[in-house]
């Protein structure tokens, strides 16, 4: 425990430290602030436009966290259902791998043709990423069940559904929060690139706009917010796992 | 930390070939069956056609965001194998800089991306270095992850007889650490892929990303869709190409997956 107490200490030190070294190397060496902007002109900068730094952060949290639900309802009754068909399970694999070697960035301007440049294709990426993520992660986890206990607990009598919500969820838990872990940030970065290409709300829009008007203070503004959510939501996300996969 | 999709990652390539036939052959029905608008879903015979008639952009997007690619993925493989090795032989610095590599991974990349256009200017090299952004820490993690999971038994022996540092190295924790940093490099292929695509809607004018984008803004949904299948082929080649590497290197778990 202490050694990782240690550890977590050693990597606020090295945050820290590595913002302090941002900060003073750009004052001194008079770096121009559309190359890098020092750390507190970032800061500074989200404070004064909160309000409606604020209100793009919240559009893109609603949209990646709508997506982030669908996709994980989706992608966990998907590998429930895989998992009763082996024969189905064998054929949807490969097509689903195959879906899957083409980065999610590629069908979002196809997205935002089918679904307009509202909130529905923002949802409906993150939704597919997460989707994905957690069906592999489901699947793997699912079948990671020893063969001995099933049929053991079948010999008591326990039919399909039983031994799903008592033997398998159970086993394939960890799997499944690994996925569930992984796609937060997955979640809100694909937000942000479909925002980017095409909204009117947002920190993708936010940046998109900043980008073109060169008004970089506000991108490196963007950016940070961006970056503190996304850890927010992982943080969150890991603690629940913690809390739910207490054995591990 | 990616070993949980490794078991169905080892797809065989016989039943991913018959899975792309499938998928073919259920978009061509359902099109010409259900009448899908060429706007939503294009057939097959029309994207060839595009694809024949005018090749040359096509070509050159591919050419060139496959080489974005390999380059930002090859230097990515380098770093992440390096560093890896560093912060598992000096806890010091894996305290130090692990947390950075975790945060690093929190900035959305295409916001970054503007920025690193700004700083590379719009080159071939600004894009490479956003698809090394994307690849080096999966590689990292992975190659850890595996140098960890060395048996200290062995390692003791191995120290028993003698063994230097670099030769526990080249000797025993590399080659232990294959499988996962396989697993790794497989994630890597399709975010360092990702990353070429995105980096070039920074006003670039070449690329299979720049062809995505124009297509999206002409609402040519034929381009649109050549452009996504050379996406996928770009990346599925470069998978397979991995996945074969990974066969021959790792001979030994090959037999056991025979004997599963």
């Amino acid at each position: 425990m202490s050694q990782s107490q240690s550890g977590r200490l050693w990597g606020l030190v090295s945050v820290l430290g590595c913002l302090v070294i941002w900060e003073v190397s750009v004052r001194q060496l008079d770096i121009p602030s559309y190359l890098l902007p020092p750390f507190s002109d970032i800061v500074i900068q989200v404070s004064q436009n909160f309000p409606s730094l604020m209100s793009a952060s919240a559009a893109t949290l609603s949209a990646a966290l709508s997506g982030f639900a669908i996709g994980t309802l989706a992608g966990l009754l998907l590998a429930i259902l895989l998992t009763f068909s082996p024969v189905m399970r064998q054929s949807l694999l490969s097509i689903i791998v195959a879906i899957n070697t083409v980065p999610m960035a590629a069908y979002a301007p196809l997205v935002i043709l089918w679904f307009g440049v509202g909130m529905e294709s923002k949802v409906v990426i993150v939704a597919c990423e997460v989707g994905f993520t957690v069906l592999l992660g489901a699947l793997s986890g699912l079948a990671q069940v020893d063969r001995r206990s099933i049929d053991l607990l079948s010999s008591f009598g326990a039919g399909r559904w039983k031994i799903l919500w008592c033997l398998r969820l159970p086993t394939a838990l960890p799997a499944i929060m690994t996925a569930l872990r992984l796609s937060t940030v997955r979640s809100i970065i694909a937000t942000i690139v479909v925002e980017m290409l095409g909204s009117y709300l947002g920190l993708g829009w936010t940046l998109y706009q900043s980008v073109v008007m060169s008004n970089f203070l506000t991108v490196w503004s963007a950016i940070l917010l961006a970056s503190v959510i996304s850890l927010l939501f992982f943080a969150s996300v890991a603690w629940i796992e913690r809390r739910v996969v207490f054995w591990q | 930390m990616k070993a949980w999709i490794a078991p169905i990652m080892r797809g065989n390539s016989f039943r991913l070939a018959l899975g792309v036939l499938a998928m073919a052959l259920a978009w061509q029905l359902s099109v010409v069956l259900f009448k899908v608008p060429v706007h939503y879903l294009p057939s097959l015979p029309l994207i060839a056609e595009r694809l024949s008639h005018y090749p040359d952009p096509f070509i050159a997007g591919f050419i060139r965001t496959a080489s974005e690619m390999l380059i930002g993925l090859a230097v990515g493989t380098l770093f992440g194998l390096l560093s890896a090795v560093i912060m598992q032989r000096y806890r010091m610095v894996r305290h130090l800089l692990l947390p950075l590599f975790i945060i690093s991974q929190t900035i959305p990349v295409i916001a970054f991306g503007a920025i690193v256009v700004m700083w590379f200017g719009n080159s071939l090299l600004a894009k490479a270095v956003i698809a090394f952004y994307l690849t080096f820490f999966t590689i990292t993690v992975n190659t850890l992850a595996g140098l960890d999971s060395v048996d200290p038994k062995q390692i003791s022996l191995l120290r028993s007889f003698g063994a230097s540092n670099q030769q526990l190295l080249w000797r025993l924790q590399l080659p232990s650490a294959l499988p996962a940093f396989f697993t790794g490099l497989k994630l890597a292929v399709a975010t360092s892929l990702s990353g070429a695509v995105v980096g070039e809607w920074f006003g670039d004018t070449t690329g299979l990303g720049v062809l995505l984008l124009q297509s999206m803004y002409n609402e040519d949904t034929i381009s649109l869709w050549s452009a996504i299948l050379l996406v996928a082929l770009l990346g599925s080649v470069c998978f397979g190409v991995v996945a074969a590497i990974e066969k021959r290197v790792l001979f030994w778990q090959h037999k056991q997956d025979i004997n599963h």
